[in-house]
């Protein structure tokens, strides 16, 4: 069992980097919060932080490129998402806790089981990222941005496991695929591989504002 | 014009969102199968070569030329099916838009290249197998998570191929590279156990899209894994990674075999038999030897046949039973025998029954296999069981009972366009099942290529 002193030791890497810090906490938001502005807000500030990561690892030029097309990403999938919850306003879970009402929060026993359980899994996903990074740590990155790209993988990987609701989802699948960039990034300097990266990333937003969409249609169909 | 390989990808790549702004006519349908079998003549006529752009550079050789004509053949009889049955107003500009993007997958050699082309691929194919439908969009999005985690895997090889070639001395990197593109291909062929999109999309998409799609990216990722392997010749001493693809594609062909036995409804025997099919073979190529290639590729043309086959057939009942499971079809084979007899022939190519085209591939990969491999003989032998009694179960169905009313009552006898359709597909398949050879003297040009096979 380690000592406080040993785990406050191991810990030491977030005094590191308050970046990287920032992202494994903003990811944290995405996968425990469900109202989608804060999702999309956590989403926005993660491309932003990622990005000012690779800005030790790549060309500032590249780097403020990626967070545009992050920009981009969470500009498309709020107006799905504005739009899917203008048809939801109306709302309301019988078990609402009468307190969170009147303060306009939308918590709930439901939430409260919910989220308990998300924490747990982000916990223990977290152990397992801060495990795989010390024993396969990534090579040509230093260890904080290393942490950071498993940190996101998993995450995404979790929030894939978690929602089968396609805007949660994707934004799992953005997740997983910024973590990845965050490495990969750093290795291959083609211009062609990143113009073709940051339009990836485009399609694949509209494929899950598509996705949103559609689900919308069922939900003001079932109304 | 004819001798420029970019012309097979800007065609499809403009005439799709010039189909898509004409997506109301019905036409636009037999426009987008008279473009995709356009691009087939073309492709087959064109002298092969590379287009230098910038990075990258495009080649046409003989296994593009053969993949590319395959696939267009598969994507003109998927659209002149919707023209006749709708699959979804905008599969027939989307899908020719997924076939350009596709092509320039085939064309282009970098795998790091390949594997962002397929995942551009993959958006118009997400739009094409939800299409209009309000329904569950668990299908669409499976596919599309499998295919995006596919994508780091393939990169991190590609990068890894590069510094091998860069340090021949680092053998680490080979296992690396063997691992990754392993995960990676595996991913992409859907094989077990990451087959989850395959059955969600055939439960789910219009029977001609599913098949559509399962045709056009498997074809592409067997090209791209053929070329991968021909490219680094020190992958093809790689025992470990040949014996991944034997076990992976046994793995594939038995549970897909198994699972259409299970089932009851034509949309989950299409997934299954389809599944089952490309683990087969993922077995013949994974032998190693020039015959398995050879079956590799007869069975890639067959199931391409069949499933197109077969999707156009279930399309044809959905529009005349209310829905395709096997207790909704009733008497179907009787008022509906040409339609039928497609989906049997289709069924008994990927079972890989006698007469049929998958007999002639099955053959040739049974003969390719060691004498004394047991398992692997038995564990094809389970899968192609498998999906023939689930076939059979299906004639069975159809055949029993009284035809049941739909509330639209529809035409007294077949649409004459779709069952001709049929009725050709499922004669070329009988064709290639009793006379493969005009087909295997193709496949051997394509086949005496590739370095990296055994005799």
């Amino acid at each position: 069992m380690p000592s406080l002193y040993e785990i406050l030791d191991k810990l030491a890497f977030l005094a590191m980097s308050p970046i990287a810090t920032a992202l494994a906490l903003s990811v944290g938001v995405i996968v425990l919060l469900r109202d989608w502005r804060v999702s999309l807000s956590a989403l926005l500030a993660q491309y932003i932080l990622a990005g000012l990561l690779l800005t030790r690892l790549i060309p500032p030029e590249i780097a403020t490129l990626k967070i545009l097309v992050g920009g981009l990403v969470c500009a498309i999938l709020y107006l799905t998402a504005r739009r899917m919850s203008t048809a939801r306003t109306d709302e309301q879970t019988p078990g609402d806790f009468v307190w969170a009402r009147k303060l306009g929060l939308p918590i709930n026993g439901d939430f409260l089981a919910s989220i308990t359980f998300r924490l747990l899994a982000l916990l223990l996903v977290g152990m397992a990222a801060y495990g795989v990074a010390q024993s396969y740590p990534l090579p040509e990155v230093p260890e904080p941005i290393g942490l950071a790209c498993y940190w996101l993988i998993f995450s995404g990987l979790l929030l894939l496991i978690l929602t089968g609701e396609p805007l949660k989802a994707g934004q799992g699948l953005l997740i997983l695929v910024a973590g990845f960039d965050l490495f990969y990034a750093s290795i291959e300097n083609s211009l062609t591989l990143v113009g073709l990266w940051g339009t990836v990333n485009l399609l694949l937003t509209l494929a899950i504002a598509y996705l949103t969409s559609a689900q919308h249609a069922i939900v003001e169909e079932g109304r | 014009m004819s001798g420029n390989p970019l012309f097979l990808l800007i065609l499809p790549l403009a005439g799709g969102p010039v189909l898509y702004l004409l997506r109301r006519w019905k036409v636009v349908a037999l426009l987008a199968a008279v473009a995709s079998l356009a691009f087939v003549v073309l492709a087959w006529q064109m002298p092969g070569g590379s287009v230098a752009l910038s990075e990258v550079s495009l080649t046409l050789d003989p296994l593009g030329q053969a993949t590319l004509s395959l696939a267009f053949i598969a994507g003109g009889f998927s659209f002149l099916a919707a023209w006749y049955v709708p699959q979804g107003r905008s599969f027939p500009a989307l899908g020719l838009l997924t076939l350009g993007l596709l092509a320039a997958a085939i064309m282009l050699k970098q795998l790091a290249f390949v594997a962002l082309v397929v995942e551009m691929a993959a958006v118009p194919a997400v739009f094409i197998l939800q299409g209009e439908r309000h329904g569950s969009t668990q299908g669409a999005l499976r596919f599309l998570v499998i295919t995006t985690l596919a994508l780091p895997f393939l990169l991190l090889a590609s990068w890894r191929i590069d510094l091998y070639v860069a340090n021949v001395d680092n053998a680490v990197y080979l296992g690396q590279v063997a691992l990754f593109l392993g995960i990676g291909f595996f991913l992409w062929f859907a094989l077990f156990p990451f087959h989850g999109w395959i059955p969600a999309t055939a439960a789910e998409s219009p029977p001609g899209v599913a098949a559509f799609i399962y045709n056009s990216f498997f074809l592409v990722g067997l090209t791209a894994l053929v070329q991968t392997i021909q490219a680094q010749s020190w992958l093809a001493d790689n025992q470990l990674f040949f014996r991944a693809l034997l076990v992976g594609g046994l793995m594939t062909a038995a549970f897909g075999g198994i699972a259409a036995a299970l089932h009851r409804n034509l949309s989950a025997l299409l997934g299954y038999a389809a599944l089952s099919s490309a683990g087969v073979v993922l077995v013949a190529l994974g032998s190693g030897t020039q015959l398995g290639a050879l079956a590799a590729g007869l069975e890639a043309v067959s199931r391409t046949l069949a499933l197109t086959l077969i999707a156009s057939a279930v399309a044809s009942f959905r529009r005349y039973v209310p829905g395709d499971g096997f207790d909704q079809l009733g008497g179907v084979a009787r008022k509906m025998p040409f339609t039928t007899f497609g989906l049997l022939v289709g069924g008994m190519s990927l079972a890989g029954i006698p007469l049929s085209a998958g007999f002639a591939a099955r053959w040739l990969l049974f003969r390719s296999l060691s004498v004394g491999d047991y398992w692997p003989i038995a564990a094809l032998f389970l899968g192609g069981a498998g999906v023939a009694l689930g076939y059979t179960r299906a004639l069975r169905a159809s055949l029993a009972g009284r035809p049941q009313e739909t509330g639209d009552p529809g035409p007294r006898r077949e649409p004459i366009g779709a069952t001709t359709l049929i009725v050709i597909m499922a004669i070329i398949c009988l064709a290639i099942g009793l006379y493969p050879q005009p087909i295997l003297t193709v496949l051997q040009q394509v086949v005496d290529r590739l370095s990296f096979l055994s005799n």
